[in-house]
């Protein structure tokens, strides 16, 4: 697997740094004839924070109830600190969950979920201090005896993550965890989270369809799309540099403009296109004498640009006004293109621009 | 319209209670004639019920039935709905058909299969027949009340309890039975009744030890008076008693979930 | 890999195996001995395993039997049709117009089912009879000469207390279906102009049609398989297959001929409901149903 720089640095001593904590290997769950998830491979390190994020059904919450033992494997095998546990029951491995809708135990307190864990183990001796810190972690010690019904969304959330951490588990799955939260609280969430899987240096990993929340919270990301990895890597790399047209498109919704890939050599494609033969890196998937895409990112594409290298005209059809800036839809280059404008320089549907780039901004995938 | 369909809910309810109302009623009228117009107020019927020795005996057995009827399809219905409501199994429509098959077999056929089973194996009829007898009857009822409270139980619960690693039985313990326990206590509740209030299965495998309700049926046919009024208003007062407290229990355990 | 679909498994099994046990023991079994014993012979007192098939021949030839199968099926349907008009405004109204009184209109609805047969049944006697309520009420009023005799021991008498008995099945088997709507539809064929009416009868009606399918297959097979009433209440006309069932176990010892008729009526009312459920689930109403559960 590619490094990159981004990644923290497991603190897990040297052992930590060179073996992996789980292996996903030829990964694959069917359900009756649909196959959810196509035999997939991926490593999670220590210490990090990986999101797994996709469109609905595209198998991202299947592999982590594979991982948590809700559902059976159907094909492959899944090693945590080495050992194999693909056949180990759910309440025997040492990972644990935070649920989307947080199943908190209606019948018990809040003290007593949290303890739940460490009493199904027998653990009684050292409980009542291990929960009320976990409580105290997640700023819920004054509603210890409340009952899960009298608690906010917001509560129930921190519950939940109490109840799953203070078990001290190897792995921790979140399950779409702030997806009943609304926009402001998910916000604040986002950065709870991180702060606590700092504090607590686990690894998590979290399920998202919201890219917004998988940049923001993740050292690691893996897309995924129809039961297969589209691609995986550092947050910045996956949005700078995607690995096909899907992930250009999924992730921040790139503009693809079709080219036609005249040479290739050394990761860097030399491509016909509308605006004239460009040379810039390109995706491994390119070949040369193929059709492909050149990837413009809404940000790298400037209105009325001075003395960028290309440029070419179009026509505004729509403008969506966003408080701070402006989303401008440009027909031009024989695509529709949509593009980030700051200010209010009067451009209006109708309006004849001239649109250009940075050639280092450009990017190549294949179709 | 509104009126309409409210006036029509009333006088459906009225209908309902027509009968047991007039019952009751009779059951207090000073009177051996049950004829309008009413005599007066009296207790006397309920007076000679209470002094009645054949029917306090009789009472005894629908008790000695039963509570263990009530037992008995309990954690069997309780356990089917476990398998119904939480297995993804191939076999779980087999199991529904199987145990709702006593409810849709007219009951008279089903006694009567009973009386040829018992005579083929030499079984002697006992309060024990009756017992097994009336389960069978009424095991639908109490699966369909245990598993209408499992299936509003969040799958997850489970998942959570074996991800904090509790085992089976553990899950079991923590948390399924906490959560089914007023829909185990109404259905418990549910099947004591209706096992007192059985009359064909009963009758048929019943022996020399008869429960109340076979008793009443004879009395009913050949000797009508006051006194059966008001052992039926009896029947009908314990019957509202107990079926209040068991929806009351089942909406408690229901409250604790929202 | 297999292991969690085993582990899985086995709790199935624990789970299943004592009610699988407990029904083919003394459910199963029995109704498969009342089979066996339909191809005996009876000689005198005693039962003759000499198997054959005349019983089933006098259930077939016999005008009676065949009489008595036709009336409990056409009972049966009677009642729950009765039972489906009177059921749905009573279903309608608990689940869409009452919110805190809900459970307790059920429970109210309940009480006199759980009551037992023989009280409902000794009420009913006690409201319709020569000397009933219904007659002294009307004679003490004046509005009657004579007390009106066929207010019971007729068909009549017994379709209504059939009806009476089984009402609180149907109201439940629809009150479940009503409840079960997604309540937005209501709004959304608000929203498209439909009116009250045009709404239940386009939107509310076929989305519960299920629910009367099911309460109506409940009380057809308890209305066929109901002892009591029709003999207590129906008078003459109380002569039911079920009661000649009983007849034929008491009195006149012929229990494979019993046997034979019971097996006839099980297998009808079989063939019955799974010809209606197959067609229902066939209809072009029911594979849009399925398909979106």
């Amino acid at each position: 697997m590619e490094r990159s720089e981004s990644e923290l640095s497991g603190d897990a001593g040297d052992e930590g740094a060179q073996s992996p904590l789980l292996v996903a290997r030829n990964l694959t769950k069917d359900y009756g004839p649909v196959r959810a998830v196509r035999s997939v491979d991926f490593t999670l390190r220590h210490d990090s924070f990986v999101t797994i994020l996709g469109p609905s059904g595209c198998g991202k919450t299947s592999i982590l109830r594979m991982i948590g033992g809700f559902e059976a494997v159907s094909g492959g095998e899944l090693t945590l600190d080495g050992v194999d546990i693909t056949a180990v029951p759910a309440n025997r491995r040492p990972v644990n969950t935070v649920f989307q809708q947080y199943a908190l135990f209606p019948h018990l307190s809040v003290r007593d979920n949290v303890a739940f864990g460490l009493r199904m183990k027998g653990r009684t001796a050292e409980m009542a201090k291990r929960v009320d810190e976990a409580l105290a972690i997640v700023r819920m010690e004054a509603m210890a005896d409340r009952f899960p019904a009298q608690l906010s969304g917001g509560q129930q959330q921190r519950v939940a993550l109490a109840r799953a951490f203070v078990n001290q588990p190897r792995l921790l799955l979140l399950d779409e965890p702030l997806s009943a939260l609304d926009r402001k609280m998910r916000k604040h969430m986002q950065i709870e989270l991180k702060e606590l899987r700092q504090r607590l240096g686990m690894t998590f990993f979290y399920v998202t369809h919201d890219q917004d929340e998988a940049f923001a919270l993740s050292d690691w990301m893996i897309v995924m799309n129809h039961g297969v990895i589209e691609q995986q890597g550092a947050p910045q790399d996956i949005y700078r540099r995607p690995a096909n047209a899907y992930v250009a498109d999924f992730i921040g919704g790139a503009n693809l403009v079709p080219v036609t890939v005249m040479a290739k050599r050394d990761g860097v494609a030399g491509a016909d296109t509308p605006m004239g033969r460009i040379e810039c890196p390109c995706a491994a998937g390119v070949a040369a004498g193929s059709t492909a895409f050149l990837c413009l990112r809404a940000e790298h594409l400037v209105l009325s640009p001075a003395a960028t290298a290309r440029a070419f005209d179009g026509v505004v059809t729509h403008v969506i006004f966003q408080g701070d800036s402006k989303i401008v839809e440009v027909e031009g280059a024989g695509r529709r293109l949509t593009l980030t404008a700051a200010g209010t320089d009067g451009v209006e549907p109708g309006s004849a621009v001239r649109v250009g780039f940075d050639d280092a901004h450009a990017w190549i995938v294949a179709g | 319209m509104e009126r309409l369909l409210r006036s029509y809910v009333w006088a459906l309810y009225g209908f309902v209670y027509l009968p047991v109302a007039v019952v009751v009623l009779f059951s207090l009228n000073d009177s051996d004639l049950i004829a309008f117009p009413l005599k007066g107020f009296t207790l006397r019927w309920y007076d000679d019920v209470l002094g009645d020795a054949r029917l306090l005996g009789g009472l005894f057995n629908t008790f000695a039935v039963a509570i263990p009827v009530a037992l008995v399809t309990t954690v069997l219905g309780g356990a089917s709905a476990l398998a119904l409501t939480r297995h993804k199994s191939s076999f779980r429509l087999v199991l529904g058909l199987l145990v709702i098959l006593p409810f849709f077999v007219p009951r008279m056929i089903l006694a009567v299969s009973q009386v040829a089973f018992m005579h083929q194996l030499a079984i002697t009829k006992s309060l024990l027949t009756v017992c097994i007898g009336q389960s069978l009857v009424i095991l639908p009822f109490t699966t369909i009340i245990i598993a209408s409270v499992l299936y509003r139980l969040d799958p997850a619960l489970e998942e959570a309890a074996s991800d904090l690693g509790a085992s089976a039985w553990q899950r079991f313990r923590h948390v399924q039975l906490p959560l089914m326990k007023f829909g185990l206590m109404a259905a418990c509740f549910i099947a004591f009744v209706l096992s007192s209030a059985e009359y064909t299965v009963s009758f048929f495998t019943s022996g020399r030890a008869q429960p109340l309700s076979i008793l009443v049926a004879s009395d009913f046919r050949f000797h009508l008076s006051p006194t059966l009024y008001a052992l039926a208003s009896l029947i009908v007062l314990f019957n509202i008693i107990v079926v209040v407290v068991s929806e009351l229990l089942r909406r408690r355990g229901e409250g604790a979930r929202k | 890999m297999a292991s969690l679909e085993d582990t899985r498994r086995k709790e199935f099994a624990v789970l299943a195996t004592p009610a699988v046990l407990f029904v083919g023991a003394f459910c199963i079994a029995p109704l498969a001995l009342l089979f066996l014993y339909s191809f005996y012979r009876v000689d005198f007192v005693a039962m003759v395993p000499d198997l054959n098939l005349r019983n089933y021949a006098t259930v077939v030839t016999s005008e009676t039997y065949r009489t008595l199968i036709g009336k409990a099926m056409l009972h049966g349907a009677l009642v729950a049709g009765f039972t489906a008009v009177l059921a749905y405004p009573l279903a309608f109204f608990i689940a869409m117009r009452v919110k805190v009184y809900k459970a307790a209109l059920l429970t109210a609805l309940l009480i006199p089912l759980y009551t037992g047969d023989l009280v409902r049944i000794f009420a009913w006697r006690v409201v319709l009879g020569a000397e009933g309520i219904l007659n002294t009420f009307l004679l003490w009023i004046g509005a009657t000469e004579q007390p009106i005799m066929a207010l019971l021991f007729s068909t009549g008498a017994s379709l209504l207390v059939l009806t009476y008995n089984y009402l609180p099945f149907m109201v439940l088997a629809i009150w479940i279906a009503l409840e079960l709507l997604d309540r937005s539809l209501l709004e959304a064929a608000a929203d498209l102009g439909a009116g009250r009416f045009r709404t239940f009868r386009h939107v509310v009606l076929p989305l519960t049609l299920p629910g009367v399918l099911v309460g109506a297959l409940m009380v057809f097979a308890l209305v066929i398989g109901d002892y009591l009433t029709p003999q207590l209440i129906g008078g003459s006309s109380g002569v039911t297959v079920i009661s000649a069932i009983h007849d034929l176990f008491g009195a006149a010892f012929d229990w494979p001929l019993g046997g034979a008729i019971a097996w006839v009526l099980m297998a009808v009312l079989v063939t019955l409901i799974a010809a209606l459920a197959t067609l229902a689930l066939r209809s072009r109403l029911g594979r849009a149903l399925l398909r979106t559960r």
